[in-house]
């Protein structure tokens, strides 16, 4: 696939899943509300810190897979920025 | 709830009683019916990631067979109490009494033993300790850890699930990379609207066993809330591949059409959110039926744009 297309393509993919994930955090805590109110008919005791954690920790994988993705497209962009020497002053 | 369901389908309803020989219950154990979909998970990566001979195809088909059925006995070992109380589970072999606690136990045992030496000794090691830690994360984080405490329980439990890519991949590979990592998060976020489309069919079941899931603890709004924007970062999701350059125009092509699909069943779903249940009950059976489908038509793209 050409490089901008796969580019395009790539951006429109990061844009959906942080919307989504997004939507997904905000779902659970109406879930979580939810199930506050029906806590008195649940054997299950709410712990909210971990179902925050729960809900967290895909999302930052997400992150990550998108972090090493752009990195796979963009190899000479990384490594440019580390290897580049400074300016000569004199 | 269940029963409409279980009338239209057929294929949940409690059976009759009948005996059963021994080699049918050891079959039962290993939920041969959920394995055929991971073993298209796991083959197909095979022949996306190169050129397999068929030898090592059999043997991980067996070795992935043995880990799978394995875990699925030993889930039915530390399930035996819930299993009881729950229709579709009733007729299982432990709580039908035909076969004790510890023989299912050991059975399963046996099986993930023999499945660790067939994929070490025949394959190579990365892919019996991978096929392991499907097992493991089955038993200890899902069923053991999250099944019975969180209504997210499918969502981090459901990594489980994702492992057969993994497995796949570093049989042929020998390495788990970038490209194996997507394919399990392909699993991974395909796992909660999938199990969540039954779990809205089967609440007065779960309710009765006291497992939360995500219907039952949040309510029917927000579990199709989240099956929605799930089903979005899925379709999503699976259109990375052709971005980093890992599969090209049959792959992608085919991800967009199973992915509008897959997306127009959900909406259907979406769409009776805040009605009743008879409303929103037949689209989510079949977003479950069809999101079987698109999983392994999504993976059997893989390896067919692998080969063109």
């Amino acid at each position: 696939m050409a490089t901008q297309l796969a580019d395009y393509l790539f951006y429109i993919v990061a844009l959906a899943i942080l919307v989504s994930q997004a939507f997904i955090l905000r779902a659970t805590a109406q879930g979580m509300k939810h199930g506050g109110a029906r806590a008195a008919a649940r054997p299950v005791p709410r712990r909210a810190a971990l179902e925050w954690l729960y809900a967290i920790v895909p999302a930052i994988a997400l992150v990550a897979l998108l972090w090493f993705s752009w990195k796979t497209m963009h190899p000479d962009m990384i490594e440019l920025r580390g290897v580049v020497p400074p300016a000569r002053t004199s | 709830m269940t029963g409409p369901v279980t009338e239209r389908t057929g294929d949940l309803r409690p059976e009759t009683g009948a005996r059963r020989s021994l080699a049918e219950d050891l079959l039962a154990l290993t939920k041969p019916r959920i394995i055929s979909l991971l073993l298209v998970t796991t083959v197909m990566p095979m022949y996306a990631a190169g050129s397999p001979d068929l030898l090592t195809v059999l043997i991980v088909m067996v070795g992935g067979y043995l880990m799978a059925g394995g875990a699925n006995a030993i889930n039915m070992y530390f399930d035996r109490d819930i299993d009881d109380v729950m229709a579709r589970t009733r007729t299982r072999p432990i709580p039908s009494g035909r076969m004790t606690p510890i023989a299912v136990l050991s059975f399963g045992v046996a099986s993930a033993t023999a499945a660790t030496f067939l994929l070490g000794r025949f394959v190579n090691p990365l892919t019996a300790v991978l096929a392991l830690g499907g097992f493991y994360s089955y038993i200890f984080i899902y069923t053991r850890w999250l099944k019975r405490s969180t209504p997210q329980n499918i969502v981090l439990g459901g990594a489980a699930g994702a492992f057969p890519p993994l497995v796949g991949w570093a049989a042929v590979t020998g390495v788990v990379d970038l490209r194996a990592i997507v394919l399990f998060l392909i699993v991974f976020y395909w796992t909660p609207p999938h199990f969540w489309a039954l779990a809205l069919n089967k609440q007065v079941d779960y309710g009765r066993a006291g497992v939360p899931m995500a219907p039952n603890a949040w309510g029917e709004r927000a579990t199709i809330d989240q099956m929605l924007w799930y089903s979005v970062l899925l379709v999503a999701l699976s259109l990375l591949p052709g971005a980093i350059g890992m599969f090209g125009i049959v792959y992608l092509g085919s991800a967009l059409v199973l992915g509008a699909w897959f997306l127009v069943d959900v909406a259907r779903v979406w769409r009776h959110r805040a009605g009743t249940q008879a409303d929103w009950s037949a689209p989510a059976w079949k977003l479950y039926k069809f999101s079987l489908i698109y999983l392994a038509l999504l993976f059997a793209a893989m390896a067919v744009d692998r080969h063109m």
